[in-house]
């Protein structure tokens, strides 16, 4: 319970600040590695995958992920509700504040210093992900062979998928189902 | 933007049936926030005439502005739209309960398969995959949130930030203090609105459909 509880509050603060969708809580996930080990690195990349796969909104998808890891199906709801609250707050007395007003100039300047910064968060989350797929130290340590540090069947499929990603930009379901069909037959 | 010559009163509808639309978008709902984008349209434009696509767009560009998730923050806004605060959460309810149902349903199937040697290899293919798309959500983002020098700073100060392990809380919320503070030393320097140069590109958009 105490677990629970506390993943609902941190979730809740992620919930305050994650702007701009789904994606944007994923450094919050890696911050939550450090800082509880309630889950680890690989299992957040397992969730981006899931809730690609899964309908709904990804935020929703990897904040019930989350819940029902470290507290089953009554830690999910916590989480899910805890993750939304801000949000409700926060939409609701702007769509109140903007049946009044149209704009407020304070609100663009914090989004203007707001927006890089989300960015350059989803950035960094992105080449996590790339240091352990794609380089392998440890393989090194032990082989001494130059070609184990960067798997080179990751690169290859890394430049297919992009290209795939780049002509298909609204739809990450294709990609996702693409990989795990090619899954079954390569091994990295 | 004449926004308001293009805004309508909404219609009477009650607040299971909004619950009730919202649920059904979020159950083909994939992907991120802009799928959701054409089934409002279909759903609360044309069907129930709650709103128009004008205000549609502009929620849609509010909805990245703020904190929560897009699909969520603009069903919120479609919903207030509708039955004020109540029919915000009916909406953000409807359209998020999909998602927890289908992650608490398969969760355990899910921690079953996953020590299958096979399942292990197709998570491995699906990091890269992963990888590419969280680099595509980026491109996506960056025309309207990296687009000047100061903008450009802040991009590279979180950068560093976030490589040293800085916590991304104090990230985003000084990089919100920054943007005020550069407010207060520069008053006479506007901040450009993202939102409405997103309401213009998607307003090109619409108007290439059209033609």
């Amino acid at each position: 319970m105490h677990n629970i509880l506390l993943l609902a509050f941190e979730y809740m603060k992620i919930g305050a600040v994650a702007i701009g969708g789904g994606y944007t809580v994923i450094p919050f996930l890696y911050y939550l590695v450090e800082k509880y080990n309630w889950f680890n690195v690989a299992e957040i990349t397992q969730m981006i995958a899931v809730s690609n796969l899964t309908p709904g909104p990804i935020g929703i998808n990897m904040a019930t992920f989350v819940g029902v890891k470290v507290g089953g199906v009554f830690g999910s709801l916590f989480t899910t509700v805890a993750f939304m609250i801000p949000s409700v707050i926060i939409i609701c007395s702007l769509a109140k504040f903007l049946k009044k007003n149209k704009e407020n100039k304070y609100i663009n300047h914090i989004m203007y210093g707001l927006r890089p910064a989300a960015v350059a968060l989803i950035g960094v989350a992105g080449l996590k992900i790339m240091n352990t797929t794609f380089f392998h130290f440890e393989k090194f340590k032990t082989s001494h062979n130059f070609f184990d540090i960067i798997s080179l069947k990751a690169l290859i499929l890394l430049v297919i998928f992009s290209a795939v990603g780049l002509k298909l930009k609204k739809n990450p379901m294709i990609l996702i189902v693409m990989a795990i069909v090619l899954g079954c037959f390569i091994k990295i | 933007m004449n926004a308001e010559s293009k805004t309508i009163e909404a219609k009477q509808i009650s607040l299971l049936k909004l619950f009730w639309i919202f649920f059904k978008i979020g159950m083909v709902l994939f992907g991120g926030g802009y799928a959701i984008l054409p089934f409002l349209k279909s759903e609360m434009c044309d069907k129930e005439q709650i709103c128009t696509m004008e205000e549609i767009t502009n929620y849609y560009a509010l909805s990245q502005c703020f904190p929560g998730l897009v699909a969520g923050n603009v069903s919120m806004f479609t919903g207030y739209k509708a039955r004020g605060v109540a029919g915000a959460i009916a909406a953000v309810t409807g359209v998020c309960l999909p998602a927890y149902l289908s992650i608490v349903l398969i969760f355990s199937f899910l921690s079953v398969i996953t020590h299958y040697p096979i399942v292990q290899s197709i998570f491995s293919v699906l990091d890269i995959a992963v990888c590419v798309l969280i680099f595509l959500t980026i491109l996506e983002l960056w025309g309207f949130s990296v687009y000047d020098k100061f903008s450009a700073f802040v991009f590279v100060l979180a950068l560093c930030a976030a490589i040293f392990n800085v916590s991304p809380f104090i990230i985003v919320i000084s990089a919100g203090l920054l943007g005020l503070f550069r407010h207060f030393a520069f008053p006479k320097k506007d901040a450009p609105c993202a939102c409405s140069q997103q309401c213009g590109e998607n307003d090109k958009e619409k108007e290439q459909e059209d033609a």
